[in-house]
């Protein structure tokens, strides 16, 4: 074994107490700063699950906004925004010209051409507000994961089958195969058989969307080929930013193109300046651990301050005379955020486990990332280490003939 | 015999604003194996001297050679590794370290030259030293456990471990008794014979001094006496060194 490894292990296990006392210290300390971590983490990724979950990453508009419904002379598609097909009479293959400039990019993983208007459903004599979505169920479904949500019926769309949200279900009552009327603002409606209900864990979207093949409703709002706007899903969820800027670059000045970053800019900066109050904790607590560590060593150094005297009367060289100390920074840090995880991850779990919503579920998953531990573990050793630097020089400065003077 | 070491001119001067000088251009040879004390008033400068043949201190002025060689211009790092190779200490106050057992504690030196776990011949070695200093069946304990003699005894089988040309001992049996203190000795004695180190020891003690080959006196840091004992008995060269009040002689 090497001397100064010898000499680090021996001095740290004589000086039990003090040793308890740091491992405690660094334990504590990693263990909040793991717990923390993915306690903010875990709330942040179901925060933006949440987001992000129902809605897609990227979605194109016109911008020149006009509704449908001025150009045709009257006012009632007030909501309404289209994307004008190249071609009149098309219908959604009028927009490969769009698809084609969109799939070229990398990240762009769905393109999915929606039409959205208002409107209302209504099955015998009540009735409720709705949003029109006429999709491509195949594309739509690679953003909103309908067809896994489907809790009754089943997930078709084509012809006259339209798909509701389980609480305009349970509103008016209406069962899978029950015929309902679907009325568009300017006074067109069709029938249509429910095929199916969803539930896409979002009461605002359960209560207003009703889904039906984007032709249909291109014809119910008597739309020819316009579509209102192209839902994209990416690859890289936190890239759309930059991805949604190239488009804009791609496509001509008539386009609006808006990452869900920028839809919801304000959840995201919530979201930063909970990251960098939390980081600025766990700089402090790593910060705190630190000069822990530093004065306790510090103190360590002058009580072994003989030990180290009689080393350097024997020849031990002045490098390892400060490695010595070095070392013991380097093995309590280590095997302190080594334990320190361990804690911080049991916290997590038991926080998972025992603080509960009141229909039992978990407030949000705990996501316990091995990367992240491995770098608090990383940055733990690494700040004991640094704190051993004073003792550490001490040690090498302390000249012998003073230790051997001064008995 | 040839010279081991010679000191010339040593100086040596503290402080800074009050500048004391407290050796004054000591000259002094010693030879291979020579067993010699060095005695002296209290503050005339015995450690001083032990301090800077050690090469733990530095001389003002004046240089050391140590087997010819000037040990005046080595950087710290290359006077380490000289005393680890060349220098067993022993001091007053054992200075063993409390956190190792015996058997530990006399490998140090060896662990020190070599870096890590030194080899098994070595641990023999330093099993046989223990043996003859007669601490045997304490080899596993810690030095805490053990009296101030036994100590006192393993710091000598520890400033022999690398077979040092040099053995420097300040006062080794200060903090015994006469007993103790005369078994130590005679284990330093025995030492010197069948290793052929040289040994220079400080000490207050008469007994001690007049057995040495040769005594050297220093008062206010110069030398004012070397005598060599070689040829004379013990009381005889008692004599010379406490005229009056001598129980040795009465016997
Ligand atoms: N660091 C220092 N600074 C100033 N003066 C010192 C220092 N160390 C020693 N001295 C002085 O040097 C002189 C010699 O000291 P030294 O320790 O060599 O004496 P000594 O002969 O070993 O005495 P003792 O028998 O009491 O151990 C003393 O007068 C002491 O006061
Ligand atoms: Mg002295």
């Amino acid at each position: 074994m090497p001397i100064e490894f010898m000499l680090s292990w021996k001095f740290l296990k004589s000086g039990k107490f003090q040793t308890i006392l740091i491992l405690l210290g660094i334990t504590v300390g990693v263990s909040i700063l793991v717990f923390i971590g993915s306690l903010i983490d875990g709330l942040q990724k179901d925060l933006i699950n949440r987001t992000i979950g129902n809605s897609p990453h990227i979605v194109i508009t016109s911008k020149t906004d006009i509704p449908r419904a001025q150009i045709e002379g009257n006012n009632i598609y007030k909501n309404v925004k289209l994307l004008k097909a190249n071609n009149q009479d098309n219908n959604i293959s009028s927009f490969q010209d769009y698809n084609q400039l969109i799939i070229k990019n990398q990240n762009v993983n769905v393109i999915s051409p929606t039409v959205t208007a208002s409107g209302f459903i209504n099955k015998s004599k009540s009735n409720s507000p709705i949003t029109i979505k006429g999709i491509n169920l195949d594309k739509a479904d690679k953003i909103y994961n309908v067809k896994d949500r489907i809790i009754s019926g089943l997930p078709i769309i084509s012809g006259n089958n339209i798909l509701i949200g389980k609480s305009i279900a349970n509103d008016l009552e209406i069962k899978v195969n029950d015929i309902v009327t679907v009325t568009t603002p300017n006074g067109n409606r069709d029938l249509f058989t429910v095929s199916g209900i969803f539930d896409l864990e979002n009461e605002s979207i359960n209560k207003t969307w009703a889904l039906i093949e984007i032709n249909r409703a291109q014809k119910l709002l008597r739309l020819d080929g316009d579509i209102s706007s192209i839902e994209i899903q990416v690859n890289e969820v936190f890239s759309a930013e930059d991805t949604s800027k190239s488009l804009e670059r791609v496509l001509n000045e008539d386009f609006n193109v808006e990452s869900w970053q920028e839809t919801n800019a304000q959840i995201l900066t919530a979201l930063n300046s909970q990251s960098s109050s939390t980081l600025l904790i766990q700089v402090f607590v790593v910060i705190a651990v630190t000069l822990g560590i530093a004065s306790v060593l510090a103190i360590s150094v002058i009580q072994k301050s003989r030990q180290i005297g009689i080393l350097k009367a024997m020849g031990i060289k002045t490098k390892s005379a400060s490695f010595i100390f070095l070392i013991q920074g380097f093995l309590l840090g280590f095997v302190g955020s080594i334990i320190g995880s361990g804690f911080g991850m049991l916290l997590s779990k038991l926080f998972v486990t025992f603080v509960r919503q009141d229909n039992g579920e978990p407030l949000f998953p705990i996501d316990i990332d091995l990367k992240q531990i491995l770098v608090v573990i990383l940055i733990s050793t690494l700040a004991s280490t640094f704190a051993a630097i004073v003792p550490a020089r001490r040690s090498a400065r302390l000249n012998p003939i003073e230790v051997i003077r001064n008995g | 015999m040839d010279n081991l070491l010679q000191l010339k001119n040593i100086k040596k001067v503290y402080g800074t604003k009050i500048k004391t000088e407290v050796l004054h251009g000591l000259n002094i040879s010693f030879k291979k194996g020579e067993f010699v004390s060095i005695i002296g008033q209290s503050g005339s400068g015995k450690s001083t001297l032990l301090n800077i043949i050690g090469t733990l201190d530095k001389p003002t002025e004046g240089e050391i050679l140590f087997k010819e060689k000037r040990l005046n211009h080595m950087n710290g790092k290359e006077l380490s590794t000289f005393r680890n190779d060349n220098v067993g200490f022993i001091f007053q106050f054992h200075y063993l370290l409390p956190e190792v057992n015996v058997l530990e504690n006399v490998l140090m030196p060896a662990w020190i030259s070599k870096g890590r776990t030194p080899s098994k011949d070595v641990i023999k070695r330093a099993k046989r030293l223990i043996e003859i200093v007669g601490v045997k069946d304490r080899m596993y304990n810690k030095p805490n456990e053990l009296s101030g003699g036994q100590r006192q005894r393993i710091a000598i089988a520890r400033a022999l471990i690398n077979n040092p040309a040099l053995v420097l001992a300040d006062e080794p049996t200060g903090n015994l008794d006469s007993d103790s203190t005369d078994k130590v000795y005679e284990l330093l004695r025995d030492i010197n014979k069948e290793f052929k180190s040289t040994f220079i020891i400080v000490t207050h003690d008469m007994h001690i001094a007049a057995k040495a080959d040769r005594v050297i006196e220093i008062k206010d840091g110069n030398v004012i006496r070397d005598v060599n004992n070689i040829g004379k008995n013990e009381i005889e060269s008692f004599k010379d060194f406490t005229p009056t009040s001598c129980f040795l002689c009465e016997k």
